[in-house]
């Protein structure tokens, strides 16, 4: 039954979510182009149209940096931004789905809580990921088409410094580490949204709206106070890390950095997970 | 159908219990048993406790003023709402997987997503519902006229509740749950819906149809439950009440529950 839940979930997320995605790689596509443009006119790269001396050639200079930075800045905003309104219409879509008239349906189907949160929580997971993913590879545009050889060399530079610094095996696991950090990331955004509307719906009577939006603001300034005092904290154990053992390499050096999150993360995930599946299996009272 | 023995609302005419129970005695297990089913939002009381049995082979009307009950009734039953007290059985099965397989349920609101063509809800119901008939519910959707690959937000009120209540009767199911499947229809698709109601339900299943406009469904009942305050206050079958002296169930119920 999950799979069927699976199929309907991606169904109604992907109308939503392809376009959103593609709009996003669209923007970062013509903001990099628009910036590239920028630094190409403030280098002055029209002196071999026109006269550099001259005033129509200043003020096209001035006209086209000033349009191609603000363009490129608003569109690079827009897909940083893409991340919320990502995470919007996941919220939209469990809200419809499970506490508005969809509900009925979702509720009376012969499959358990567990199964219903499960395919929301894996669709709305793989679209944050699918989210990371295409922002990812809009500022990877930005570096090398935006900014082309100072960007293309930063890359090199960086990539090839970690690896040399770590080595290739742990510099891969490194990678591995992020990817399960991004995946974890998603998956507890995800269901950090889910269980502050499901509170929201089981303890208020009107506006469960206002009071899912509430009990998400509460929970995200707990979570930062809660990862303040964690990073501070390992802040010094990499500081302690260094310094007792300056021989170790970069890749034993992080670990006091990458690992605590990943420890959070997933007790966060599984705490959510089952106050959601309790609050929809027992406590959920459809208006 | 046996029901917990509360104050009568209307103390002429009114049918007993004993001879509801000598009027049809089971001869198998209820399709649904309520026990002292209690449903409350804090100190508010929307229902009970009622006690009901429900056996197959019944349509069973379910019939009380506004707020009364019924659609609390129905949807603790669906597995909607928690009950704060007692029990609920479906064919002895809890709410849970295993009865919401037995149920067909009607809502009294559109419950399909606006993004389905009516043959996306088809597929829909194909893919969780053993016991959906696709060319059976196509059928009456052809037969009411209604556009099969037509957007469910293209489709007016009442052709959204004709495409919900022909999936709902297109399954075999053990009990259909019906809040008000003809409030938003016209007249004249009423009584082809009901006649779907009678030609759909099998003599295992059981039927409990909750509804304002009795004069409609009064031909196709065989018991009634009147339903106020969230208590039973009358039930039995239809026939008692035509012995009992009234002229219909409609004129019982107006008496029942004069303003």
């Amino acid at each position: 039954m999950l799979g069927k839940l699976l199929k309907y979930d991606f169904r109604a997320l992907n109308r939503i979510m392809l376009p959103l995605q593609g709009g996003v790689l669209l923007a970062a596509l013509v903001g990099s182009f628009s910036i590239r443009l920028a630094l190409f006119s403030l280098n002055n790269r029209f002196d071999g149209f026109m006269p550099s001396s001259s005033t129509a050639s200043l003020q096209l200079e001035g006209v086209l940096f000033t349009t191609s930075i603000l363009l490129g800045t608003f569109l690079f905003a827009a897909v940083v931004a893409s991340f919320w309104v990502t995470l919007f219409l996941i919220a939209r879509h469990y809200h419809q789905s499970f506490l508005r008239d969809e509900g009925y349906l979702a509720f009376t189907l012969p499959v358990s809580a567990g199964q219903n949160l499960c395919s929301k929580v894996i669709s709305g997971s793989t679209w944050m990921l699918i989210n990371m993913v295409t922002v990812s590879i809009a500022f990877l545009l930005l570096l090398t088409v935006g900014f082309y050889d100072a960007g293309r060399e930063v890359m090199t530079d960086y990539s090839s410094e970690t690896a040399r610094e770590m080595g290739t095996l742990p510099a891969l696991f490194f990678l591995l580490e992020l990817c399960v950090l991004a995946l974890l990331f998603a998956v507890h955004a995800v269901l950090q949204v889910y269980v502050s509307l499901s509170t929201g719906a089981v303890l208020a009577r009107t506006h469960k709206v206002l009071a899912g939006i509430g009990v998400f603001v509460l929970i995200y300034i707990i979570m930062q106070i809660l990862m303040s005092v964690v990073v501070v904290g390992f802040g010094f154990g990499l500081e302690y890390s260094l310094s007792s053992n300056p021989d170790n390499g970069l890749f034993v050096l992080v670990q006091p950095v990458i690992l605590p999150p990943i420890i959070i993360l997933t007790g966060l995930v599984f705490l959510y997970y089952f106050v959601s599946r309790h609050l929809l299996a027992t406590k959920l009272n459809l208006d | 159908m046996d029901f917990n023995d509360n104050e009568p609302a209307v103390p002429e005419a009114e049918p007993t219990t004993s001879c509801i129970a000598e009027a049809f005695a089971p001869v198998q297990g209820p399709v649904l048993y309520c026990r002292d089913l209690v449903k409350s939002y804090g100190p508010v009381s929307a229902l009970g406790p009622v006690t009901i049995s429900l056996y197959p082979g019944r349509i069973v009307g379910l019939l009380g003023p506004n707020g009364s009950g019924k659609t609390t009734f129905i949807k603790t039953v669906a597995g909607l709402l928690t009950p704060t007290y007692g029990e609920v059985e479906i064919c002895g099965y809890k709410p849970g997987v295993e009865s919401k397989s037995l149920v067909s349920y009607l809502p009294e609101r559109t419950y399909l997503s606006n993004w389905m063509k009516v043959t996306d809800a088809l597929d829909f119901f194909e893919s969780f519902y053993a016991d959906f008939s696709r060319v059976h519910a196509i059928e009456m959707l052809t037969n009411l006229q209604v556009p099969l690959f037509a957007h469910i937000s293209k489709l007016s009120k009442g052709t959204k509740e004709k495409v919900q209540l022909i999936l709902v009767m297109a399954r075999r199911s053990m009990l259909y749950l019906l809040d008000e499947p003809i409030a938003g229809v016209d007249p004249a698709a009423r009584e082809y819906i009901l006649n779907t109601i009678i030609a759909n339900y099998d003599r295992n299943a059981a039927a409990v149809i909750s509804t304002h406009l009795i004069t409609d469904v009064e031909a196709v009942l065989d018991d009634y439950i009147f339903i106020n305050r969230g208590l039973v206050v009358s039930a039995g079958p239809v026939s008692a009440v035509y012995e009992a002296g009234w002229s219909s169930l409609d004129a019982y119920f107006r008496e029942a529950f004069r303003c």
